[in-house]
């Protein structure tokens, strides 16, 4: 069964994050810094007055309300002002706040460089740096983000495998019901795996030679506003290409793509592609598609989380209830926050008490009523198939799991390495985005910043866990048995072992190149064209740089 | 049964009842859900969150006495949020209506609006 769903995209990223300032830094606080006065607050190395006395004092005084009809709370200050909240704020909330080398700030001049130097420059055991998610934008374009419309699309997750030439793009997904899945002498528009030959009569593999080339093909990609018609050269898996004509639509979001159960001798498995949990239509979306499996009674199930970059950690939560119900997960935590030493038992933002995540087991008001029970599966194992861009919330749904003894089978690539999190913190119209905690689950693991991957991966680093490392299939349609991914589960349910040959190392057929760092080391104006426009480009570890 | 032990029975089942909806708070309903008194409702609960408006999310009031405020939804970056609903409950004391905020028992009254209880 499909249903129709169009994953809304998400805002562009790119990936200049300044490198970290080396050594020590200070961990007291105290009254050492005076207070803002006529000529400022002063500097003394590793030596911190409360945040709150610097919060809301600033350069640039914003007056009125902003798009929620919240007045804002700006106060005439400094540069100087903002910069000592940030030091201060820093050290009273940062995972990590004491590998961060104190400055002074006055030796700055500009808020987000300085804000670029808060932050750790210690690297993870695979030598990749421990925060790659320090990151600040505009508070404007962060809650015009969170309030926005629904985005024009075709329906398609546009991919940019290679942004320079010669360039690959290709489809990873489509949704039913929308421009990409019309019909075009009997078969789809678009379909997954299908790579983008030229847009408007123009090369994308070896053009764009001309900004007004490089326009022409971005416009046509990627609109920004419904009902613009472009035309593209297709070329589809097996090699046939044909020219289509779409016009751009205004889509919302549905985090499930879409369901199947798959009949076995063993009984019926479920599958599920779950592309975000970030969406409040996400909780009713999970519920129901779990409602569809136990209806069908699915003795086992895949999650396919391989595009899945994270979102609400409660409805993580709420789905791995829906696994592994009640006799495995009551009076157990799903994850607990750990901060920085300094903030003890407390929540050093909150200023409450740091209360773990339970597994929730009702309706938490989402999209799904408040206190209506959750009708779980109860499975004792899960299949959950991983690529790079499974992330955060969704490796929560499989180190939530592990603590309480489900078994996760794991298949696909390394996932992203991101137990962090944060709380976006606005002061004078920059919003700070700071890694402040930890999520660890009922065992009290969380080491996984080199991400989770199957037992046979080739690398040393990720955290492994049984399963099976295999090649995202881009020539197969999703939730299709003979799909790469789930066919290995498939196999592995059926046998225990892998199929061979598998591996991440192995291309598909179509030989796709792993293009997300080409395209943020790209000096070609299509790379930051594409970044600006792809909003599909929002898996970490690249992150925004501060503007 | 004599006619006191009858009436004495009655009275108390009397009272009972009226404990649910004249009495102490029970558990309610709103007796309307059309636009007006949804507005209603909100502005209690805006009251309630110190908010300026708020967002409703799932669930019917003349149904459920369970309502939920919606956060502000995160952002495209924010991949492991934190924000919850804020859950509520109606009641009704004395025959008029409050909302309930579950987290921290501020209880603002919903004025113009029928409920009875749940």
């Amino acid at each position: 069964m499909q249903k129709v769903s169009v994953r809304l995209l998400a805002g562009s990223l790119a990936a200049l994050l300044l490198a970290g300032c080396g050594g020590g830094g200070g961990s007291s606080s105290g009254a050492g810094t005076p207070p803002p006065g006529a000529s400022g607050p002063t500097w003394t190395a590793n030596v911190f007055q409360p945040a709150s006395t610097f919060k809301n004092f600033c350069a640039t005084v914003r007056t009125g309300v902003d798009a929620r009809g919240t007045p804002f709370p700006d106060k005439a200050g400094t540069l100087l002002e903002e910069l000592f909240w940030l030091r201060s704020w820093t050290q009273e909330t940062y995972l990590w706040n004491t590998e961060v080398t104190d400055q002074n700030p006055a030796s700055f001049t500009d808020r987000v460089a300085y804000f670029n130097t808060l932050k750790t420059p210690a690297t993870t055991a695979s030598g990749k740096p421990k925060d790659q998610f320090h990151f600040s934008q505009s508070t404007a374009d962060y809650l015009a983000q969170v309030t926005s419309a629904p985005a024009a699309s075709y329906g398609a997750e546009i991919r940019v495998f290679a942004a320079s030439p010669p360039r690959d793009v290709r489809i990873l997904f489509t949704t039913e019901g929308t421009p990409a899945t019309e019909l075009l002498a009997g078969t789809a528009k678009l379909s997954r795996g299908a790579r983008i030959l030229a847009a408007d009569g123009v090369d994308v593999v070896n053009g764009g030679t001309s900004q007004a080339q490089l326009d022409t093909i971005n416009n046509a990609i990627f609109p920004k506003s419904p009902n613009e018609t472009h035309t593209l050269l297709v070329q589809y898996p097996g090699g046939a290409q044909r020219t289509v004509t779409l016009t751009s639509a205004n889509l919302v979001a549905d985090p499930v793509n879409r369901t199947a159960v798959l009949p076995t001798a063993s009984g019926n498995v479920g599958y599920v592609l779950l592309n975000t949990f970030s969406p409040f239509s996400s909780e009713k979306a999970i519920v129901d598609a779990i409602a569809a499996m136990k209806a069908q009674s699915v003795t086992d199930l895949v999650l396919d989380l391989r595009y899945n970059g994270g979102g609400l950690l409660a409805v993580a939560s709420q789905l791995s209830y829906l696994v592994a119900g009640p006799a495995k997960t009551s009076g157990r935590i799903f994850e607990r926050l750990q901060f920085n030493a300094a903030a003890g038992a407390a929540n050093p933002v909150t200023g409450g008490t740091n209360t773990p995540t339970p597994f929730y087991t009702t309706g938490l008001g989402f999209t799904v009523t408040n206190g209506v029970a959750l009708q779980p599966l109860s499975l004792p194992r899960v299949f959950v198939l991983t690529t790079s861009r499974t992330c955060s919330a969704s490796e929560a749904v499989i180190n939530g799991l592990r603590g309480v003894n489900v078994d996760v089978v794991l298949i696909g690539g390394t996932t992203c390495g991101k137990p962090y999190g944060f709380y976006p913190a606005d002061n004078c119209g920059q919003t700070y985005f700071s890694v402040q905690f930890k999520g660890v689950n009922d065992k009290g693991f969380g080491d996984y910043a080199d991400g989770f991957a199957a037992a046979d991966a080739s690398s040393a680093f990720p955290v492994k866990i049984p399963g099976c490392s295999v090649a995202d299939d881009f020539d197969s349609e999703l939730g299709v048995a003979s799909e790469g991914m789930l066919a290995a589960a498939l196999a592995y349910r059926a046998s225990g072992t892998c199929p061979a040959p598998s591996g991440v190392g192995l291309a598909p057929a179509s030989t796709v190149r792993t293009g997300e760092n080409a395209i943020a080391t790209s000096a070609l104006p299509l790379a930051v064209e594409i970044l600006r426009n792809n909003r599909d480009m929002s898996a970490p570890p690249s992150r925004t740089p501060a503007p | 049964m004599s006619r006191g032990r009858i009436l004495s029975a009655a009275t108390g089942a009397i009272i009972l009842a009226g404990c649910h909806s004249l009495g102490g708070p029970a558990p309610a309903l709103l007796t309307s859900n059309d636009a007006a008194a949804m507005a209603r409702l909100e502005a209690a609960l805006a009251d309630a969150m110190g908010q300026a408006h708020v967002v409703l999310g799932p669930g019917d009031p003349t149904q459920s006495p369970n309502v939920s405020v919606l956060p502000q939804p995160p952002g495209p970056l924010e991949d492991r949020s934190l924000v919850l609903p804020t859950r509520f409950r109606l009641e009704i004391e004395w025959g008029r209506c409050f909302v309930v905020r579950e987290d921290g028992g501020v209880r603002k009254r919903i004025e113009g609006v029928g409920c009875r209880p749940a």
